[in-house]
């Protein structure tokens, strides 16, 4: 018998291998995502959990006719469309130029990845002492017509800066990426090119870009992800100085901020889940068309 | 020394070349952090020449290859091409293009954009691009490919693909960086004929790297022995087979037996307690000299009329031949030789003079 359970073991090894994450994947992650979307058919109070009412897509209907939710979704949107775009086009443009014979490439692609590593919480702290009222920063922006203005609590600004420090967090990690991919070209290739008489420009277009193809489609995705789940740093940024999240106006309201502050400062669970249940779908599209072109490429 | 070495050969298997140098190496140096891998190369390669650069791993015969290229400066020395030098031009500036070693295909385009990217660099218009790939196709048969993808070709057609890329340029020197070295053996030994067809087609001067001596022998007008960072020998492949200049050279090219000797006076060498007659001079009288004999020259024949009697160590069947090794008097002769023996087997050796190869002692190269 014991015979028997090796020899299975041993053919199926890779079960006994993948076991442990896809147990803990079930517990953290299958089991309340399916909970999820079991509570967002519920009326539902933490304060209260044995008494929940069973309201079918009220909580649905109830998100999307809900103002803050469609300005939280808009401002993920545009997030998500300006974050991507200056993502995929700054770290490669990082990426390329670092990876270039230069002097000190490797104590510059430090410091650009030095945000990254850095809790949010201490971006969170530099950003409220950079933008705090009288600081040099906020005095020498003044110079340039933006006097008055409290940069994480006024309208436009607030979402702008967030977005700002989003991209400059991220940027190290996606230049990494690419760096990586970019090394992976053969240099002989770049060799060839240049006996054809290519000059740097055209080895970029004619081979580092087209190659970095797959490394493109990953980023993109990974921006995506990463842009459509952003809550931290907005939420951070946004209560410097005891302002509710989202300040000013909801205008740096994001989905999962949203989600958050109905499911723990409201106490409003049928709701919160409902919109995680929207994000989640939004996500698993998202996901399902990366594979799908992965596998065709 | 050897009186059977040609310095100007003008035919090598039924090739025309010319005597006009087209590139001349002068005095070239190379250091990489402090070290030397190229040291005083000289070297003159003609117009329509194939020649190729013979050495182990490490020799420094890349390095001259990449120096040609453009892609390295030597450390000292200078190149002419034409009488002019090329040192101060960039890649594309020097008449010469690159078959890599690994073909350098660009993955993500098809044989045909692969092959027109020069002349797409250089802003051809596209019914001459158009008619120069279709030129390139059919010389490296390759017609009706145009459209395949690169990453689905076999290597033999990745390599046509690459010499292609190459041609198009209309470089007067073609450099190939070992591109054989992939391919298996049946498929490298039909390029190795192919790439000679190609180069006597086009005229172009092609200077080939290798490690393989059989494929320097089978497709060079010229071999360039190289061994750390020295030349150790230039000349047509037979002269470097017959005459090697040095125990490098002899233990590189083929199997040798190599035996030290000395040089009773011009024409009489004296090993194994025997005096040979030889055709080589130019020797003083009993220097010490290092004999060379090819294994398919030694020859076994009666031993009471033999000048070398010894005994069979071992044989091996070689499948064209057998490989016997005899021990005369403690040294160890490796002989070729169609005819069976036992091992224990006590045999008589000789050699015809033309067939011993006497060699200076501690020749080095770049001399």
């Amino acid at each position: 018998m014991l015979k028997k359970i090796l020899k299975y073991l041993d053919k199926h090894i890779y079960l006994v291998l993948l076991a442990p994450f896809m147990i803990l994947s079930i517990i953290f992650t299958l089991i309340p995502i399916i909970n999820s979307f079991y509570i967002s058919f519920f009326d539902f109070s933490f304060l209260n959990p044995s008494k929940r009412s069973f309201v079918l897509l009220d909580n649905f209907k109830a998100v999307l006719t809900d103002d803050v939710f469609l300005t939280a979704l808009k401002n993920t949107l545009l997030f998500v469309v300006v974050f991507v775009l200056a993502e995929m086009f700054l770290s490669l443009i990082v990426a390329v130029l670092l990876n270039a014979k230069i002097k000190y490439s490797n104590l510059y692609k430090t410091l650009i990845y030095l945000p990254y590593v850095v809790t949010p919480i201490a971006i969170g702290g530099i950003i409220s002492q950079l933008f705090k009222k009288n600081s040099s920063l906020v005095l020498f922006l003044a110079k340039f017509g933006f006097e008055n203005v409290t940069w994480n609590s006024t309208a436009p600004y607030a979402f702008w800066l967030v977005l700002l420090i989003v991209i400059w967090t991220q940027l190290g990690f996606f230049m990494v990426i690419y760096i990586s991919a970019i090394k992976e070209i053969p240099e002989e290739l770049y060799e060839a090119a240049e006996i054809d008489g290519a000059n740097s420009f055209k080895k970029f277009r004619y081979i580092t870009y087209p190659l970095l193809k797959n490394t493109r489609t990953l980023i993109l995705f990974m921006c995506l992800l990463v842009s459509f789940q952003l809550f931290d740093l907005p939420y951070l940024i946004s209560t410097i100085g005891g302002t509710s999240p989202g300040t000013p106006n909801n205008t740096t309201m994001t989905l999962v901020m949203y989600i958050y502050a109905n499911a723990f400062r409201y106490n409003n669970m049928g709701l919160a889940t409902a919109a995680s249940v929207i994000l989640f779908i939004i996500i698993f599209i998202l996901s399902f068309v990366q594979n799908k072109l992965g596998e065709r490429s | 020394m050897a009186t059977g070495f040609n310095k100007i050969r003008i035919f090598n298997q039924g090739h025309i070349t010319t005597n006009k140098p087209l590139i001349e190496i002068k005095n070239i140096s190379k250091e990489f952090d402090g070290e030397i891998v190229l040291k005083e190369v000289d070297l003159t390669i003609k117009e329509n020449e194939f020649v190729t650069l013979l050495g182990p791993s490490g020799c420094g015969k890349t390095t001259i290859l990449r120096i040609l290229a453009g892609f390295e400066n030597p450390t000292s020395g200078d190149i002419l091409f034409e009488g002019k030098s090329i040192l101060p031009l960039a890649p594309n500036k020097r008449q010469v293009n690159t078959v890599f070693q690994k073909y350098a295909l660009f993955p993500h385009l098809n044989v045909f954009e692969n092959i027109a990217f020069g002349l797409r660099i250089k802003k051809f218009k596209e019914p001459d691009i158009i008619d120069k790939v279709k030129q390139m196709l059919k010389l490296v048969k390759l017609e009706n490919f145009e459209h395949r993808s690169v990453n689905r070709l076999s290597g033999g057609q990745q390599q046509r693909v690459a010499i292609a890329r190459a041609l198009i340029n209309e470089p007067k020197i073609l450099l190939l960086d070992e591109p054989l070295a992939a391919l298996d053996l049946k498929l490298r030994q039909e390029m190795q004929y192919e790439l000679k067809e190609m180069q006597v087609k086009t005229g172009i001067t092609f200077v080939y790297v290798t490690h393989d001596q059989e494929e320097a022998l089978t497709m060079s007008d010229t071999i360039v022995v190289i061994n750390n960072g020295l030349i150790q020998q230039v000349g047509a492949p037979i002269d470097i087979y017959n005459e090697p200049r040095n125990r490098f050279v002899a233990n590189f090219i083929g199997e040798s037996n190599i035996i030290s000797g000395i040089m009773i006076e011009d024409y009489k060498v004296k090993f194994e307690a025997h005096i040979f007659d030889c055709v080589d001079r130019g020797f003083s009288n009993n220097e010490k000299v290092d004999i060379v004999i090819r294994p398919e020259d030694m020859k076994i024949i009666d031993k009471d009329i033999a000048p070398m009697i010894g005994v069979v160590d071992s044989i091996i069947f070689k499948g064209v031949h057998y490989e016997i090794c005899v021990i005369v008097d403690g040294t160890e002769y490796v002989i070729h030789t169609t005819k069976a023996r036992e091992i224990g087997d006590i045999v008589g050796l000789d050699v015809e003079p033309q067939d011993i190869h006497v060699m200076e002692v501690g020749v080095l190269g770049n001399e």
